[in-house]
């Protein structure tokens, strides 16, 4: 009963938090619509504007020609982003001109500027003696883009704040204005406080990311196949073990204020080594090995997982989310005996 | 003056003695600028890709002719060595093909490569045709399977095709038809003609970046707390105005600015970026900060309290950086984003200093990279002048 009491006036204050409510519901909505406009119009161009000078050249699939007097107005076009790519043929050779700022893309533009020579080749009666046929193949079976893959990273860097703030805001804030220490002065049990707050932050955080991943359906349509009872794990066991981390931070800081500023610094160094916005393949070594210690890059492959467009084995998957589970339970009833409440 | 220059000094101590202060505007800067320059020029280097190779020809099979045997040799040449490109496993067997594409479909390996049974006669025969200018036979084709919407798998496709192309460069030149043979060959542009690289993008973006956080979460820090927690009003009750605060503040925002920039800098030169630094440059930088300080000034000026400053600065923070194309360009976003996107001031003074430092010319007209921000910076300043509170 005083469980009850407890919970229901912990998402009380959560809801009269306008400071909890924007950090918890309205940025991270914003993160995602802002992440997901700019990054589906950078990898998911329909057309490609090319520019050229002199020679004409034969038309290929994704791609419009722009014709330019010169060489150097051709080149000042690619350099000013006016267009996505320029090409010439001087000779046997076919130049590519290509703006570095698009390094995301370079390796399309250059699948198109090939696709142009074995074109200009083919119109000459020479063609490639061995021919290459790609075959894509997909875990799914449904084509994905790049955006698809960042809203499951999205959710897992919601639930890594939500977990870690929730214990270096509001836990702490409680500890800061002594309300703790008023409640221990009632005939409230301890574990009756910790396990109310816990519950409602955990509550908090699986509404936060339904909301999110509704307005995600709702603005990209994503083909996901979604695993109810992995996304339900995931999104518990997650929040769960970044509480443990929070709680670890919690210790090392003198007040509410220094653990919020190393949670909001750790945060945002490692939401760019987990895999949410790069493969973790394509970061130097070293930093792979960073990585692969951080606990963000387990929460973004079962989330992945969950959502059905990355494969992650049954073992493997019970065993990420067993280790945050009982890891954080441990770091809970470790870290609540040595917490000190003043 | 020395009132202003007291206000200065109590500032400065006050932001040194703070590691959040220089966690945000020192390191938080030259981190980001190392992570974007280490990923990105990165990209095809250093990588390493698992690939699995299935020679399931049979012909002409240990003659000069096995033609399928050198494709797998030179593979196997790149996955030696310390700077092995690829890791790869090779065999003949259709199980180990279904096992290698289980493998790839569960994200285990980024590609497989197939070489077919009759591959050394199709190319023998696809020479003879194309030499007697006939066209009866198909032509060899070596199937490369990759992971759709794996980044990893389309470099390793990039790797395999430019393999497999030496081996085309190669069969043309024997075949005596290689003198017409047109050939891609890429160039990177650049506005100074130098070797223009991903890095030299990003350091404008990260100093465009790091002078607006400065103004975004220093300045409205500076007045919202110092608000909140009544020291502007004690303050006031000595003999100091607020134009005298205003200005220490400014100036002790300008201290880190200057700080950062420097630091960011002799970085970037030493990460091998390439810009200039000459009066049109350290004018540009000039004009930057001076058009984004107001912005800090701003948020204070319809922020009642700290938290909702802090709320406010976050928004403002995170719209400024990624629809003003700092670090990556903003192209064929909808039109509703572009539209923000051309409104909001980092867009320009990103093109500005971009071009000022001659990195590569700028999208938008020069008089807008000075107009708009321009603009910007006198509606704020006016607007917060009027409106903001110093004392609650």
């Amino acid at each position: 009963m005083r469980f009850l009491s407890v919970l229901k006036a912990m998402a009380r204050h959560s809801v009269r938090d306008m400071m909890n409510l924007f950090f918890n519901l309205f940025f991270p909505l914003v993160t995602l619509l802002i992440f997901g406009y700019v990054f589906s119009g950078i990898y998911s161009q329909s057309s490609l504007n090319v520019g050229f000078y002199g020679q004409k050249l034969p038309m290929v699939s994704g791609i419009k020609y722009i014709e330019y007097p010169t060489l150097s107005q051709l080149k000042d076009a690619v350099n000013s982003q006016k267009i996505d790519l320029g090409v010439t043929l001087e000779g046997t050779s076919l130049f590519a001109y290509i703006n570095p700022a698009n390094i995301q893309s370079s390796n399309y533009y250059s699948s198109i500027v090939k696709s142009i020579a074995d074109e200009i080749n083919k119109s000459k009666g020479i063609n490639n003696v061995i021919g290459v046929e790609r075959n894509d193949i997909s875990f799914t079976g449904k084509h994905l883009d790049y955006l698809d893959n960042l809203i499951p990273g999205i959710l897992a860097l919601s639930i890594f704040s939500a977990g870690i703030f929730s214990i270096t805001a509001s836990l702490a804030h409680f500890r800061d204005k002594k309300v703790i220490k008023r409640f221990w002065t009632t005939p409230l049990a301890k574990w009756e406080f910790y396990s109310a707050f816990i519950s409602e932050k955990m509550v908090e955080s699986f509404l936060s990311i339904i909301l999110l991943f509704v307005a995600a359906m709702i603005f990209f349509r994503p083909p996901y196949s979604i695993d109810l009872v992995r996304f339900t794990i995931t999104v518990l066991a997650g929040t769960f073990g970044m509480m443990g981390v929070g709680m670890a931070i919690l210790l090392i800081s003198p007040n509410a204020r220094v653990a919020s500023e190393i949670s909001s610094v750790l945060y945002t160094v490692i939401m760019f080594f987990s895999g949410v916005y790069f493969p973790l393949d394509l970061l130097p070594k070293f930093l792979q090995y960073i990585a692969y210690g951080l606990p963000l890059t387990y929460l973004v492959m079962a989330m992945k997982s969950a959502m059905g467009i990355a494969p992650m084995s049954d073992l493997f998957f019970y065993l990420t989310i067993g280790i945050m589970f009982f890891g954080s339970v441990l770091v809970l009833l470790g870290f609540s005996r040595i917490f000190k409440v003043e | 003056m020395k009132r202003v220059f007291a206000i200065f000094k109590a500032l400065i101590v006050s932001s040194i003695r703070s590691p959040s202060v220089i966690f945000w505007n020192i390191f938080f800067p030259v981190i980001l600028l190392l992570i974007l320059a280490s990923i990105f020029s990165n990209i095809g280097k250093e990588v390493s890709f698992r690939v699995n190779l299935v020679d399931e020809s049979t012909t002409f099979k240990n003659t000069n002719m096995d033609f399928a045997s050198y494709i797998s040799e030179a593979f196997k040449e790149m996955s030696t060595g310390k700077n092995a490109v690829i890791t790869l496993e090779s065999s003949t067997t259709q199980n180990f093909l279904n096992e290698s594409l289980e493998k790839l479909k569960s994200g285990k390996i980024d590609a497989v490569i197939v070489i077919p049974p009759l591959f050394n006669t199709q190319i023998y025969a696809a020479v003879v045709q194309q030499k007697g200018g006939f066209n009866l036979f198909s032509k060899p084709k070596i199937e490369v399977y990759t992971l759709e919407n794996s980044q990893t798998s389309d470099l390793a496709f990039t790797i395999i095709s430019s393999v497999l192309e030496s081996f085309n460069l190669k069969i043309l030149q024997n075949s005596g038809t290689l003198s017409d043979f047109v050939s891609p060959k890429t160039e990177y542009v650049s506005k100074n003609g130098q070797n223009f690289s991903y890095i030299d993008f990003i350091v404008p973006g990260i100093l465009v970046m790091a002078v607006m956080t400065v103004s975004i979460f220093g300045i409205t820090d500076d007045l919202l707390v110092q608000r909140e927690k009544k020291v502007l009003r004690k303050l006031f009750v000595a003999p100091l105005n607020k134009g005298e605060y205003f200005w220490a503040m400014i100036l002790s925002n300008l201290a880190i600015e200057i700080v950062q920039i420097i630091i960011l800098l002799i970085l970037g030169l030493y990460l091998g970026a390439h810009f200039g630094l000459g009066i049109l440059a350290i004018l540009y930088i000039l004009f930057a900060i001076v058009t984004t300080l107001p912005i800090g000034f701003f948020i204070a000026s319809f922020s009642k309290t700290s938290d909702a400053g802090n709320a406010l600065a976050n928004i403002f923070n995170f719209l400024f950086m990624f629809l003003g194309g700092l670090f990556f360009p903003i192209t064929g976003v909808p039109l509703a984003v572009q539209i923000v996107a051309y409104i909001i001031p980092t867009t320009y003074l990103a093109n500005g200093l971009r071009s000022a430092m001659g990195v590569m010319s700028s999208p938008t007209p020069m008089y807008l990279n000075i107009l708009v921000p321009l603009i910007w910076a006198i509606v704020m300043v006016i607007y917060s002048a009027k409106v903001f509170k110093w004392e609650v």
